[in-house]
C-alpha cells in the first residue's frame, strides 16, 4: 500500500504536477503495480553493479541545434530561476 | 511485396526503383499505422544512386528513429513538433527509400499502440483489434504491405509482440549488436533496433546491414562469429507453456517444432521476470526522459517560473502512462525503497541470465510462443497490470540481452499467432537458419 501523501511526493520528485484527483488514482494503481511486485520479496542473491559492457568509448562532439530548440545564438533562455516574491 | 523480389524485380527490369517507391507512395493507410508520410523524402531519395542491397528498397521507422530534418514525434504531445537533427546511425547504414515513420506507444510504453498521443493503430487482420505494440505502426504497415519492411525497436518485447499480433516476422538482436545512436532512450540497458518483415530472409538481410560497432554508441559491440551448426537441439520450457493459455496456441507451437528434436526444459526464474523488468525499465526511463523539460525538447508550457515550469510542461506533455512509468521509476530508485525494489529486481536480473546459460549448456535454441493470447480488442485492457501481463513471455530476453525472433506460424479465428525462437548471445546465424526451417513447415 502506498499513501495519497507519497504519491504527491513522488510526483514533486519527477517534476510532474498531478490533481487531487489523479493523485487517487495513481494510489490505487500503484499499489495494485506495487503488490503485484511483492513477489521479488523471496528473490536473494547478488545484484551486479554494472549491467552495460562496453568496448571502447568516444569524446562528445558538438551537434547543430535546429530551430525546434529555444536557443538564443549560443545559449538557451530559461525561465527565471529566483523572483523577487519568493 | 519482399525486399528480395522487389530487388529481383528491378534488376529484371519489371520495374524501376521510382516505380515501385510511387506504388508504394499511392497505398492509403486506413489503418493509422504511419503519424508522418515522407513522400518529398522518398521520391528524392529514389532517384539517387546506390549499390547496397537495400538501397532501392522503400522502408518506414517506428517514430522514435531520428531522420534528420523529419519530426520524430515518439508518438507524444511533448514531441509532436520535434524536427530530428540527425540521421540515427542504421539510417545512414540501410541508405534506403524513407517511406514513413509510423505509429507507437508513447515513447515506446505499451503493449498495444494505444497510449499514442496520434491514436490507436488498427490489426490489419481486424480493425477492432490492438496490431501489439510498442512498434504497432511498424507491424501493421508491413503486414498490409504498406511498406516492403519497417523498423522498431524492443524493449521488452515491442518488436516481437506486434509482429505476432499481426502476422509477420520480427527480430530482437543480440543487446549491442545494432548501435542506438539515433533511438530515442526508453531503458537503456534493454532497448534494442531491429526489423519487421514478411520474411526471415528479409530479416536476415536488414540485421546483416544495420549490425555492428558504432563509435557513437558506447554499448554497441563487434559481431561475435559462432560456429555454424545444423543438428540444432531445441529446449521447450514449461514455464511458457501453461495451463491458463489457449490450448489452440499450444497447439500451433507443438505442431511447428513437430520432427525437430525438441525436448521439455525449465527456466525456473521466470515469474519473477515480468516484476523486475517493469522495476528496471521505469527506472531507467524515470532518468532517460528527465530530459524533456520544456527546454531542451519540443514541448513547453509558459508558467511563472522554472520549477512550474517543469511542472506544468511535464503534466501537459506526458500522456498518463508515461507519468505512470516515471513515477514508478521515480519510486523504485527513491530513498527507502531501493533495496525492496531496484536492488531486488537487479538481483532478479542475474538469477534469469543464470537460468538461460544453464539451458544452453545443453540446447542451442528455446522456443514459445511470443505471446499467451492473439490480438486483443481495443480498449480491452483497462487497467495497467493486465496490459503489463501482455510481456509475459517477452521480456525475460532483454533481461538476459539475448536474441529473439517471432515467427508467423498460423491463425486462430482469423488472428495470427507468433512462435518465439530464443538464442545464445551473437548467435544470430544459426538462429535464422531454424527460423528459416519452421517458416518453410508453416507455409506448407
Amino acid at each position: 500500500m502506498i499513501s495519497k501523501k507519497e504519491v504527491i511526493n513522488i510526483a514533486k520528485l519527477a517534476r510532474i504536477k498531478i490533481t487531487g484527483e489523479e493523485a487517487e488514482e495513481f494510489q490505487k494503481e500503484f499499489s495494485a503495480i506495487l503488490d503485484y511486485f511483492e513477489v521479488l520479496k523471496k528473490i536473494e542473491g547478488k545484484e551486479k553493479k554494472n549491467n552495460y559492457s562496453s568496448d571502447g568509448f568516444r569524446k562528445d562532439e558538438i551537434e547543430e541545434f535546429t530551430d525546434n530548440t529555444l536557443e538564443k545564438g549560443k545559449y538557451f533562455k530559461v525561465k527565471e530561476i529566483f523572483s523577487n516574491d519568493n | 511485396m519482399t525486399i528480395k523480389e522487389i530487388n529481383q524485380g528491378i534488376k529484371e527490369k519489371k520495374f524501376s526503383v521510382l516505380e515501385i517507391t510511387k506504388s508504394y507512395l499511392e497505398k492509403k493507410d486506413n489503418l493509422n499505422a504511419f503519424i508522418t508520410k515522407t513522400d518529398e523524402l522518398a521520391l528524392s531519395q529514389a532517384g539517387k544512386e546506390g549499390d547496397s542491397i537495400l538501397s532501392k528498397i522503400p522502408y518506414a521507422l517506428k517514430d522514435n528513429l531520428m531522420v534528420k530534418g523529419t519530426k520524430t514525434t515518439c508518438a507524444s504531445k511533448m514531441m509532436k513538433d520535434y524536427v530530428a537533427p540527425y540521421n540515427a546511425t542504421c539510417v545512414e547504414k540501410i541508405k534506403g527509400i524513407i517511406l514513413g515513420k509510423t505509429n507507437l506507444d508513447e515513447f515506446a510504453m505499451g503493449s498495444s499502440t494505444e497510449t499514442s498521443y496520434f491514436s490507436v493503430t488498427k490489426n490489419p487482420h481486424d480493425n477492432s483489434r490492438v496490431p501489439g505494440g510498442s512498434s504497432g505502426g511498424s507491424a501493421a504497415a508491413v503486414a498490409a504491405d504498406l511498406v516492403p519492411y519497417a523498423l522498431g525497436s524492443d524493449t521488452g518485447g515491442s518488436i516481437r509482440l506486434p509482429a505476432s499480433f499481426c502476422g509477420v516476422v520480427g527480430f530482437k538482436p543480440t543487446y549491442g549488436t545494432v548501435s542506438r545512436y539515433g533511438l530515442v532512450a526508453f531503458a537503456s540497458s534493454l532497448d534494442q533496433i531491429g526489423p519487421l518483415t514478411k520474411t526471415v530472409e528479409d530479416a536476415e538481410t536488414v540485421f546483416n546491414v544495420i549490425a555492428g560497432k558504432d563509435k557513437k554508441d558506447a554499448t554497441s559491440f563487434k559481431r561475435k562469429e559462432i560456429k555454424k551448426n545444423e543438428n540444432f537441439k531445441i529446449a521447450l520450457p514449461k514455464e511458457y507453456f501453461v495451463p491458463e493459455m489457449d490450448n489452440k496456441i499450444k497447439k500451433l507451437i507443438e505442431k511447428a517444432v513437430e520432427g525437430l528434436k525438441t525436448e521439455k526444459s525449465s527456466l525456473p526464474n521466470t515469474e519473477y521476470a515480468l516484476p523486475a523488468y517493469y522495476i528496471i525499465s521505469t527506472s531507467e526511463a524515470s532518468a532517460n526522459l528527465a530530459r524533456f523539460d520544456g527546454i531542451r525538447y519540443g514541448f513547453q508550457k509558459e508558467s511563472k517560473d522554472l520549477l512550474s515550469s517543469y511542472l506544468n510542461t511535464r503534466a501537459e506533455g506526458f500522456g498518463k502512462e508515461v507519468k505512470r512509468r516515471i513515477m514508478l521509476g521515480t519510486f523504485s530508485l527513491s530513498s527507502g525503497y531501493y533495496d525492496a525494489y531496484y536492488s531486488k529486481a537487479q538481483k532478479t536480473r542475474e538469477l534469469i541470465k543464470e537460468d538461460f546459460e544453464k539451458v544452453f549448456q545443453k540446447f542451442d535454441f528455446i522456443i514459445t510462443p511470443t505471446s499467451p493470447n492473439t490480438a486483443f480488442k481495443i480498449g480491452e485492457k483497462k487497467d495497467p497490470i493486465s496490459m503489463y501481463l501482455t510481456d509475459i513471455f517477452t521480456v525475460s530476453v532483454n533481461l538476459a540481452g539475448l536474441p529473439a525472433i517471432s515467427i508467423p506460424v498460423g491463425k486462430i479465428d482469423g488472428l495470427p499467432v507468433g512462435l518465439q525462437i530464443i538464442g545464445k548471445r551473437f548467435d544470430e546465424e544459426n538462429l535464422f537458419q531454424l527460423a528459416k526451417i519452421i517458416e518453410k513447415k508453416c507455409q506448407k
